[in-house]
């Protein structure tokens, strides 16, 4: 669960990027999260994490039981200094590039870097990173060096990486960027499969269409648009107005 | 291909060398490193004029190549760097030692003709010996053996933090350099004008790669702890192989090896 | 100017090793003191000492064409890295460069590291920021007031290059000398590599200079060593004199070697009278050769000291270590002989195994 009240962020030369914003991500919902280049989606993302200092009360609630209804969660916590460790230890955020999100000489070694700052024993991480890799069927990948992979296999890495801190949501910045197709298939399927709460920031609106339940537009540091994702992305009114398009599938049938 | 992209290459080749699976991989770092220090400083040692018995010293690295499968080539390529000062301090002694050390048939050989030989016979061999550490150990491992001398964590945390980023940063600015050379054809490198800003981008891009890169850190709980798995299962046999190496390597500082192979056989 | 472990001896390299080790050790602990201050600024950070010691690393292979001349020069990475880093990050950043140079590269050997870490990241890092780059760009001598300016770091890059290369080829020369590798008097090493890392000083530090100049100016916040100074007020005259005094000791010192190393007396000495004997012609004191007595005094004095350096031969060497000579290039045939067929025969074998 996320929830923005009246979210503002400054940069420190005097421009707005986030303007009194506000929503709510229900637990286990996929939102997709829209809008030109340079509207602020990278930097609500890193509000939400802590990452830059917004004014506004930001709200991280971790997943309740699955067995109980849909959108239970068991603890919020508003952002502050005092909750920061403990909001960040329930987000997992795909960064755009994911050699700056991996770091260490191995896939396996970045796996357990997280849990294992986190406290876990070295065993139960390794054993953790296993499972992991055994589910997205990266088992290839354990032993192998961060500098030595694809652009397509770097992304899945990275996403193994998160899923090993077994994070209550998922904050994904540009997920299908510079991916081929097969990979974006992939990533696709992926993403479908996945259970738990997300919110991907994309520009890539055909995945958009595909993977998210919910989509959210994004212009001059305001949600403009908030609504089921079949029916906004084929407002073309409302997307160009924002500066976007159709999704490519969309375009066909039309 | 330019310097960069060589350069990237290069560690690629001593990344996928040190992946290999030799009984000399098989050895723990720190018994790889003491007989590899241990044999540069033995063959430094040579005096400068025992030529015949320096030249023995070259069969110690000689055969950890063969056990290795490590071709002997990859290694001589390297040379290029390490040559020019020593063939620059090395050349000018036959010019200032002109005494008679070596009588072969009637060519008389002088001290500075020795000294100059042999010196570039130690670059040689220090080379081969620092190269097979390198190409049968991997970085980590180095810098696991690194941690058990009481290096400090932050040296080795850096030196692989870098390792990591190197061939990106050398991609990135091979990228750079082609993308310059496409619309400067016929300039050798980058030009006056384009001096600053040119090395200057990349720094600038690297400083907001970092700040990406320290903050997926601290999203991960970084506490300036990093943790790192085991690569290998070492061999028991490291340290008694490592020890007869040494002493061999000894032995042939003592001996001189090929004056007694010839004496043993020819009598000479 | 990397060194390898053929121009040192092992003693050498251990005094070496153990300085570089006090550098590095004191930069640990300064290091830590800084990134507990929470105000630190991000430069004392691990990730970007690594991202900057990669990116140094790669950008010292970039060429630079100077204009007029075919040849190109390259980037000065210790004082780079200090003037983004400060100095004891840059030491730790530039150590690694050095280790990933030696280990990858085989760029400079495993025992010579330590003179090498002395040579080339000591002086850049350590000499370069505090006697150079601090006291300019912290002096009102230069205009702008305190804090950076186009002039001063111009001033303040070519200044420290040229000085901290000089520091380094100096060491070079002191190092192997001590190690008795070379047989080349001392003196005449020194006029010989002084005066051409005097011109690589001032090419590197043009460039150096033209990137710190460009990081200036888009981004001023990442220079080290400029705000937190501006901030103290400091007795400049101290720091004028040290400058000068700096200025006219390079300036000085690089002139005479350059005016020593006269071609025509250093070919007519190294190769123009091979058969009447070194001692006389290649001697330290002529007036012909032009290096000042003084200077030759001391390098003589230290030659005479180090004299038993050169023969730390182990006990047991022969009063003729060449070995009884025929019977020892017979023995080096066996030898080689031996080697190949150690070759031949691990060739066949892996053949069969396969």
């Amino acid at each position: 669960m996320l929830k923005f009240e009246n979210v503002t962020y400054t940069y420190p030369g005097g421009e707005t990027v986030l303007n009194g914003l506000s929503f709510e991500i229900c637990a286990g919902e996929c939102v997709g999260l829209i809008g030109a280049n340079g509207v602020g989606k990278s930097t609500l993302m890193k509000a939400a994490l802590g990452l830059v200092s917004a004014r506004g009360t930001i709200t991280v609630g971790e997943n309740g039981n699955p067995s109980e209804a849909g959108n239970a969660v068991s603890k919020a916590l508003v952002m502050n200094a005092e909750n920061l460790p403990a909001i960040r230890r329930m987000l997992g955020y795909l960064l755009q590039d994911s050699d700056s999100q991996m770091f260490m000489p191995t896939v396996l070694e970045d796996m357990i870097f997280g849990p294992m700052n986190y406290g876990m024993p070295r065993a139960e991480a390794e054993k953790k990173a296993d499972e992991v890799l055994e589910r997205l069927g990266l088992q290839y990948l354990k032993t192998r060096q961060n500098h030595r992979m694809s652009g397509g296999e770097k992304r899945m890495a990275a996403i193994a990486v998160l899923l090993a801190m077994e994070p209550s949501m998922l904050l994904m910045d540009e997920p299908s960027a510079s991916l081929d197709p097969k990979n974006r298939r992939k990533l696709i399927r992926l993403l479908k499969e996945l259970p738990g709460t997300k919110l991907i920031s994309s520009h890539d609106l055909d995945m958009v269409l595909e993977t998210c339940e919910r989509v959210l537009i994004l212009k001059d540091g305001q949600i403009v648009a908030d609504g089921p994702a079949g029916e906004i992305l084929r407002n073309q009114t409302l997307l160009e107005e924002n500066d976007l398009e159709l999704p490519f599938c969309l375009q066909i049938q039309g | 291909m330019n310097k960069l992209e060589k350069a990237r290459l290069e560690v690629r080749e001593m990344d996928d060398l040190a992946a290999g699976n030799s009984p000399v991989h098989g050895m723990t770092p720190l018994s790889k490193l003491f007989v590899t220090v241990l044999y540069i400083v033995t063959v430094v040692s040579f005096h400068k004029y025992d030529i015949t018995g320096l030249f023995a010293a070259v069969l110690i690295p000689f055969i950890g190549y063969q056990i290795a499968s490590v071709p002997v080539r990859t290694c001589f390529r390297k040379l290029r760097h390490v040559l020019p000062l020593v063939a620059f301090v090395g050349l000018l002694n036959p010019l200032f030692d002109k005494s008679i050390q070596m009588v072969i048939g009637n060519v008389r050989v002088s001290g500075g003709v020795l000294s100059m030989l042999t010196l570039m016979m130690k670059g040689v061999f220090c080379l081969m010996a620092s190269f097979l550490l390198a190409a049968t150990t991997s970085i980590e491992e180095i810098c696991a053996g690194l941690r058990k001398l009481h290096v400090p964590k932050i040296l080795t945390s850096l030196l692989l933090l870098t390792f990591r980023y190197v061939g990106l940063l050398l991609s990135e600015a091979a990228d750079m350099t082609e993308a310059y050379s496409l619309r400067a054809p016929g300039q050798k490198g980058v030009r006056v004008e384009a001096w600053g800003s040119f090395l200057g981008q990349l720094l600038l891009r690297s400083m907001d790669r970092a700040e990406e890169l320290y903050n997926s850190m601290l999203l991960r709980g970084y506490n300036g702890e990093f943790y790192y798995a085991k690569k290998r299962e070492y061999g028991r046999y490291s340290w008694p192989a490592a020890l007869i190496t040494a002493a061999c390597t000894v032995l042939m500082r003592f001996v001189n090896v090929p004056a007694w192979i010839s004496h043993v056989i020819g009598g000479f | 100017m990397h060194m390898a472990d053929a121009l040192l001896t092992p003693a050498v390299a251990g005094v070496m090793y153990a300085a570089s080790a006090g550098a590095a050790g004191t930069s640990i602990v300064k290091l830590k003191k800084e990134a507990k201050d929470l105000t630190a600024p991000a430069s004392v950070k691990l990730p970007t000492m690594a991202i900057m010691s990669a990116m140094v690393f790669a950008g010292q292979m970039i060429n630079y064409t100077i204009p007029g001349t075919g040849s190109s020069g390259h980037l000065c990475g210790g004082m780079l890295l200090s003037a983004i880093l400060g100095p004891w990050a840059g030491f730790l950043s530039m150590i690694v460069i050095l280790a990933i140079q030696c280990l990858f590269f085989a760029d400079g050997g495993l025992m010579a590291l330590g003179a090498n870490i002395w040579n080339m990241a000591f002086y850049g890092c350590f000499v370069g920021y505090f006697l150079i780059w601090r006291p300019i760009m912290n002096s009102r001598l230069f205009g702008a007031g305190r804090g950076a300016s186009r002039g001063k770091i111009l001033l303040a890059a070519i200044l420290g290059c040229m000085l901290t290369l000089q520091l380094g080829a100096f060491s070079v020369v002191l190092e192997t000398s001590l190690s008795g590798i070379t047989e080349l008097p001392f003196s005449a090493f020194l006029a010989l590599m002084q005066p051409i890392h005097l011109a690589i000083g001032l090419i590197e530090g043009v460039v150096t200079a033209a990137v710190l100049v460009f990081v200036h100016e888009m981004r001023p916040e990442l220079l080290s060593g400029v705000q937190e100074e501006a901030a103290k007020s400091r007795g400049s005259v101290k720091t004028t004199l040290g400058i000068l005094a700096v200025t006219a000791l390079v300036i000085g010192g690089g002139c005479s070697l350059l005016a020593s190393s006269n071609p025509d007396g250093l070919e007519w000495s190294l190769f123009g009278n091979a058969e009447e004997g070194w001692s006389d012609n290649m001697g330290l004191d002529e007036e012909d050769y032009g290096v000042s007595s003084s200077v030759a005094d001391a390098a003589a004095s230290v030659q005479d000291k180090t004299a038993f350096l050169p023969d730390y031969a182990f006990a047991g060497d022969s009063e003729n270590p060449a070995g009884t000579s025929v019977s020892g290039i017979v023995g080096c045939a066996i030898v080689a002989a031996a080697a190949g067929l150690i070759a031949a025969l691990t060739g066949f074998l892996k053949k069969k195994k396969a």
